[in-house]
C-alpha cells in the first residue's frame, strides 16, 4: 500500500488531517539531545572512576547469567587460560575476530603452541566481488565446523551479566554464535554499570554518525525451554560460553 | 490465519476435559507466572519502570503518524526498504514477489507472530518455497501442523514423546528421548537450514523510529541466525511495535523480558540497524521492513481501545489469566489468545464473530496487574461488552439479538423507577414460584436455562425487602 495513504489513515484515525509538526515533549529519560550528551559523558567518567568496583560486579552478574568467568591478573595470563579452556574441550580448530585485545594477549602464539588451528574470517581488502562472496561461502562453511569461536567485545553490562559485541569488519556475526562454545575476553574499564548506560551511549553513537551495522548483547549460552519446559543449551548458538576478565 | 473466535465455548470445553492440556497449563503459570512475581519483586522500582513503560508508549501511539514517518525514513537512510502493508494479504504478496525476484528457494523464519496474522508459511508454501521455522517450539508445532500454544512457549502442550516422533520422522535418524537429545537433533537438522536458506522473515519486539533500527529478543540465538546468514532479511512488524529512541530501549527491554520469562536478559537481544556494513564478513545484503496495519487502525480510533496498542506481547497477562490457564491458548480462536486477545480478535474479526471473547473473564483484574505497561485490560472488555449488548450500528456485524436487547432495555426501564421495580418483582415472584425447590431455583426454561445449567439461582424471597421495612416501620409506629 502507498506510504501516503497508510500514514494519512493513522492521522486520521487520530482525529486530525496530517502529522504534528512535533511530538511535544518525549516521556523517556533523554527529551533533549544535549542533556543525553553531557549524561554520556558523565557515564563513561563515572565508569571508568569506578571500574575496579565494576569489574566484580560484572564477574558476579555474568556468573548469574552462565558464563564461566576466568580472572587473568595481566594481558599475558590470558594466553594460558585460553590454551586451558581449548585443552578442556578438546579444540582442535578455532576462529577469532579482529579485536585488538587478541592481538595484545598473543593468543595466537598461545594456540599454536596448544597445537589449535586458529583462523581469522578476514577478506582481504584486494578482493573482487566474485572472490569476496566465494571467500565468504567458504568461510560459513568454516565457521560451521569450529569448536571454538574467540572474541573481544565492546562492553560489559555489570546489572544483566551481558557482553555486548558490534559486527563490523573483522568482527564476524558468526565467530560468537556459531561454534559450540564461544570464549570472549574483556578488560577492566570496559565495564558499564547497566542497559541505561549502554543504550544511552549508543543512542549518543548514532546520532554523531558512529552507526554499526547492528549490536548483540549476550547474555550466557543460547537456551531452550520448548521442550516440556526443560531447560536445555545451546539450540542455535554456544552451548558453553566462557568470558576472560583481565585487570 | 483464519480466526475461528465463535467456537470459543466448544474448542474451551475441549481443553477443560484434556487432562495432558491442564497439565500442561499449570507449567505455564507455575514457570511464567511466579518467575515474573519473582522477578518484579526483586526488581528496584518495578512501579515506576512500568510506569515508565507506560508513559513510552501512550506518547508514542499519540504521534503514530509522525513516528512511523520518521522509522520509514530511517530505514531508508540506513540502506533498507519499508512496505507499508494494509492487510495480510498485502504483506504476503510483497514477500511473495521479492521471493520470486530473488528466485528464493529456502526460508527461515524467527519466532513472528505478525506472519501468522499473514498466513505466511502457508502461502510461500503454495508458491513452492520451503518455509522452515526455527524458534524449536515454533518448529515443533510446524512439523506437527497446529499453530501456536503460547506466544512465548509455542509448543508447550506437545509431550517429549510426541515430539521425539515428529523429529525422528522428520529427520529419518535415530528416535530421541531426552529433552536434552531432541534439542541436539533440532539443532544439526535446523543448522543444514540455515546454511541454505536465502532470505529470512522475523518479527520486531521493538523498532526504534530515530535510528531505523528493529530489535529481536531471544533466548535460541535463532533471532541471530536468521539476521546473520541468509541474504535478505524480512522483519514483519505491527505498527504499533515502535519507540521513540534507543534510549528508551533499556526501560522497555528490562519490563518486556521480566514479564515474558522472569529473566533478566534474554541469552540474546540483537539490534538490526539496516543490511550488513559493505565491508562486514556476513549479515544479509537487503533489509525490509514490513509495516502492517491490519485492522489496527480500529483500535486506533476508539479511544476507549486505543490503550491496546501499546501492548509489547510479553504474554505475562496470560499466563495471569484463570481463565486462560484452564481453558488454554487454541481456544480463542485467533493470533493472540488470553486476555489482550480478547480485545484484539473480536476487533480484528467484529464482535458478531468475536463477542464470546470479552465475555470469558472474571474481571478479576490480574491481568491489568500484571501488565508491564499497565494496560487496563478489564475495563476494555467491558468496553466491548457494552457494545456489544449495545449493538453495531450496522445490523449486519450486531452479536445480540433482538429480543436480548429489548429484555435489556425494559430491564434499565424497570430498574430506574420505584414502583415499576416493584411491580416487577412480584411479576417475578409469580414466574418463578412453579420452578422453585427448597428456597432456590434449579431450572430454568430456555432461553434463560443457562443461568441455572451449572448453578442454582435464589429464589426471589416470600416477602420483599421493601415490604418487610414497610410493615416493620408500622409495627413500631403502633407500639
Ligand atoms: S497486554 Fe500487557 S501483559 Fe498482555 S501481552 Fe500485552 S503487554 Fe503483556
Amino acid at each position: 500500500m502507498d506510504r501516503k495513504a497508510f500514514i494519512s489513515n493513522i492521522s486520521e484515525s487520530l482525529g486530525r488531517t496530517q502529522s504534528p509538526a512535533s511530538p511535544g515533549a518525549h516521556p523517556g529519560r533523554f527529551p533533549d539531545f544535549a542533556d543525553a550528551e553531557s549524561a554520556a559523558e558523565t557515564a563513561r567518567t563515572e565508569a571508568a572512576n569506578r571500574s575496579s568496583d565494576l569489574l566484580e560486579d560484572a564477574a558476579s552478574a555474568l556468573a548469574t547469567t552462565g558464563w564461566n568467568v576466568h580472572r587473568a591478573e595481566t594481558i599475558e595470563d590470558v594466553g594460558d587460560v585460553i590454551a586451558s579452556i581449548c585443552r578442556g574441550i578438546d579444540a582442535t580448530k578455532a576462529l577469532r575476530s579482529g579485536h585488538e585485545i587478541l592481538d595484545e594477549a598473543q593468543i595466537n602464539l598461545a594456540l599454536e603452541r596448544e597445537g589449535v588451528d586458529l583462523r581469522d574470517m578476514n577478506l582481504d581488502e584486494e578482493m573482487s566481488p566474485d572472490e569476496r562472496s566465494d571467500a565468504r561461502i567458504a568461510h560459513r562453511k568454516e565457521v560451521f565446523q569450529t569448536d571454538v569461536g574467540i572474541t573481544g567485545g565492546d562492553y560489559v553490562i555489570a546489572e544483566t551479566g551481558t557482553l555486548v559485541i558490534h559486527p563490523k569488519k573483522g568482527v564476524s556475526r558468526l565467530t560468537s554464535l556459531a561454534p559450540p562454545v564461544h570464549i570472549a575476553v574483556m578488560k577492566r574499564g570496559q565495564v558499564l554499570p547497566s542497559l541505561d548506560e549502554l543504550f544511552l551511549l549508543e543512542h549518543v553513537d548514532i546520532h554523531s554518525g558512529n552507526r554499526h551495522a547492528g549490536m548483540n548483547l549476550i547474555s550466557g549460552p543460547s537456551r531452550t525451554g520448548d521442550i516440556e519446559a526443560t531447560i536445555v543449551h545451546g539450540i542455535h548458538g554456544p552451548v558453553e560460553t566462557h568470558i576472560v576478565l583481565v585487570g | 490465519m483464519e480466526p475461528t473466535t465463535k467456537t470459543f465455548n466448544t474448542a474451551a470445553s475441549r481443553a477443560l476435559a484434556d487432562v495432558r492440556l491442564q497439565q500442561a497449563h499449570e507449567v505455564v503459570y507455575n514457570g511464567f507466572h511466579r518467575a515474573r512475581i519473582a522477578a518484579a519483586a526483586d526488581t528496584d522500582e518495578w512501579e515506576a519502570q512500568r510506569t515508565l513503560g507506560k508513559a513510552i508508549k501512550d506518547h508514542t501511539i499519540a504521534n503514530l503518524d509522525y513516528y512511523l514517518e520518521m522509522l520509514a525514513d530511517n530505514v531508508e537512510k540506513n540502506g533498507g526498504n519499508v512496505y507499508f502493508a494494509s492487510d495480510g494479504e498485502d504483506a504476503n504478496s510483497y514477500v511473495r514477489k521479492l521471493a520470486a525476484q530473488n528466485d528464493v528457494q529456502t526460508v527461515i523464519k524467527s519466532k513472528s507472530m505478525v506472519s501468522e496474522e499473514m498466513g505466511l508459511n502457508h502461502v510461500l508454501e503454495t508458491d513452492g518455497i520451503e518455509v522452515v521455522e526455527t524458534d524449536l517450539g515454533e518448529y515443533i508445532i510446524q512439523l506437527a501442523g497446529e499453530s501456536p500454544y503460547h506466544i512465548i512457549a509455542p509448543a508447550i502442550h506437545k509431550t517429549k514423546e510426541q515430539v521425539a516422533d515428529l523429529l525422528a520422522e522428520e529427520s529419518n535418524t535415530a528416535r530421541q528421548e531426552t529433552a536434552e537429545q531432541l534439542t541436539r537433533q533440532a539443532r544439526e537438522m535446523l543448522r543444514e537450514v540455515f546454511q541454505r536458506a536465502d532470505m529470512s522473515v522475523t518479527g520486531a519486539n521493538f523498532a526504534v523510529a530515530e535510528t531505523g533500527s528493529i530489535v529481536l529478543v531471544t533466548n535460541e540465538g535463532n533471532g541471530r541466525m536468521a539476521t546473520s546468514m541468509p541474504r535478505i532479511h524480512v522483519a514483519a512488524m505491527g505498527m504499533e511495535k515502535l519507540i521513540p529512541s534507543v534510549a528508551d530501549l533499556s526501560a522497555m527491554l528490562r519490563i518486556l523480558i521480566r514479564s515474558a520469562t522472569g529473566q533478566r536478559i534474554s541469552c540474546y537481544v540483537t539490534m538490526v540497524n539496516g543490511p550488513r556494513a559493505h565491508d562486514e564478513e556476513d549479515g544479509p545484503e537487503e533489509f525490509h521492513l514490513i509495516i502492517m496495519n491490519n485492522g489496527r487502525d480500529r483500535l486506533l480510533r476508539d479511544e476507549s481501545l486505543r490503550e491496546a496498542l501499546n501492548c509489547i506481547r510479553c504474554g505475562a497477562c496470560m499466563n495471569a489469566c484463570p481463565v486462560y490457564r484452564k481453558v488454554g491458548g487454541h481456544s480463542y480462536g485467533w493470533v493472540y489468545p488470553g486476555p489482550i486477545g480478547s480485545i484484539v480478535s473480536p476487533v480484528f474479526t467484529g464482535l458478531k464473530e468475536g463477542h464470546k471473547l470479552p465475555a470469558a473473564s472474571s474481571l478479576c483484574g490480574a491481568c491489568h496487574e500484571a501488565c508491564p505497561v499497565k494496560i487496563n485490560i478489564p475495563r476494555m472488555l467491558l468496553e466491548l461488552r457494552s457494545q456489544t449488548a449495545q449493538g453495531d450500528p450496522d445490523p449486519a456485524q450486531r452479536a445480540s439479538g433482538f429480543g436480548e436487547r429489548m429484555t435489556w432495555k425494559a430491564w434499565r426501564q424497570g430498574m430506574m423507577s420505584r414502583r415499576r421495580f416493584d411491580a416487577g418483582s412480584t411479576v417475578g415472584k409469580i414466574v418463578t414460584s412453579p420452578l422453585k425447590r427448597d428456597g432456590w431455583l434449579t431450572k430454568a426454561p430456555p432461553p434463560v436455562s443457562g443461568w441455572t445449567a451449572s448453578r442454582d439461582f435464589p429464589a426471589p424471597a416470600p416477602k420483599s425487602f421493601g415490604k418487610l421495612f414497610a410493615e416493620r416501620t408500622k409495627a413500631v409506629k403502633d407500639d
